[in-house]
């Protein structure tokens, strides 16, 4: 029986598979990726003991990916984008290609000038093969606006990464 | 078809979800407007760079009373430690007496809090005592001023008289007793 000061549970492993990968699809480094899920993890608790959220999934994407650009942004701000790992690597881990690390750099840099909805609505889209019906669901909008969403995070992420593509033909 | 139209035709196809019945005019507007040729193309390569990025490998995760351990989900049921990360809640970590002995034995554990509490203790029980003695003394001032009428009337001698009279009072009872008796 839960006592005061036990952590409440909301369910949190029902969504660490999600949390994790979306954490580690912009971060690249399972440690890093790791720290992400547990700070969405102390912030999930924290929100189920007022309120669980309405649409959970949409609400931990959210929170996943803004600590994720965070810590993207710290490490910048610290030098912390070498491609050597912080921590021991776990055993699988395939290593880090530098042509990986650039374009994920490049991706959440990109990612992190896009309004939060419109982060939300491209992740879900893109990485979790949302429908759009599926995306306006969750994060409470209509299908038309998730569309208009997507296709301007869609251009500014070109914008974004047109610098990287910039000695090819890129439109 | 007007460009601004166009646009949740591209969502569409951008997305995956444009449907046999809008291809038609999807064709003919892409093939009639370079703009959006050029837009289309550019996104569609976009979201090609996007999908590039490796995903994780796909874990699961289970509560062990206060930990989170996070397990690569292909060793699952395989007999092979898979457990790459484990996550403990902070809240439990600290879990040790319940809120309100947390909070006494906090403030025990300051020295000035403790220091303070012992000097208003101390304090509030003096006063308390010397207020309870006084009250005693203002009874029987009467009882004292009468036997030690013809006593003299200065304070010193007031003072010797209250302590012969009365050893078990507080000092400060008699000095009290004392002044009383010598304004007389």
């Amino acid at each position: 029986m839960a006592t005061v000061g036990d952590p409440p549970d909301c369910g949190f492993e029902q969504y660490t598979a999600d949390v994790y990968a979306w954490a580690y699809r912009l971060l690249g480094r399972h440690h890093d990726a790791l720290d992400v899920v547990q700070e969405v993890f102390l912030r999930w608790d924290a929100q189920c003991a007022r309120q669980r959220p309405g649409q959970p999934r949409g609400w931990l994407r959210r929170v996943t990916l803004n600590r994720a650009i965070d810590f993207k942004r710290q490490g910048r701000l610290q030098g912390g984008d070498a491609i050597e790992p912080r921590a021991p690597a776990v055993p699988s881990e395939p290593a880090i290609e530098p042509d990986r690390t650039d374009l994920r750099r490049d991706i959440t840099a990109a990612l992190d000038r896009l309004t939060e909805v419109q982060r939300n609505v491209l992740v879900a889209k893109v990485y979790d093969e949302m429908t759009f019906a599926g995306i306006a669901a969750e994060l409470d909008l209509a299908v038309s606006t998730a569309k208009t969403h997507y296709l301007r995070a869609v251009r500014a992420m070109r914008d974004g990464l047109r610098r990287r593509w910039a000695e090819e033909t890129y439109v | 078809m007007k460009c601004e139209d166009f646009d949740m035709l591209m969502a569409d196809a951008l997305g995956g979800e444009l449907s046999s019945n809008d291809r038609p005019a999807f064709d003919a507007h892409l093939a009639e407007c370079e703009r959006c040729r050029a837009d289309f193309e550019s996104s569609r390569r976009t979201l090609e760079d996007l999908r590039t990025l490796p995903g994780s490998r796909r874990v699961a995760a289970r509560r062990e009373g206060d930990r989170l351990v996070i397990e690569d989900a292909t060793s699952i049921g395989r007999g092979a430690p898979g457990e790459i990360g484990a996550i403990t809640h902070p809240t439990s970590a600290k879990a040790g007496p319940a809120p309100m002995r947390r909070t006494i034995a906090r403030f025990l554990a300051s020295p000035m809090r403790y220091a303070a509490g012992l000097l208003i203790a101390f304090t509030a029980g003096y006063a308390l005592h010397a207020g309870l003695t006084l009250a005693d003394a203002s009874r029987s001032t009467g009882t004292v001023a009468h036997v030690l009428q013809d006593s003299g009337t200065s304070f010193e001698g007031s003072l010797v008289r209250a302590y012969a009279r009365n050893p078990g009072r507080s000092d400060l009872a008699k000095c009290l007793i004392a002044m009383s008796s010598a304004r007389r």
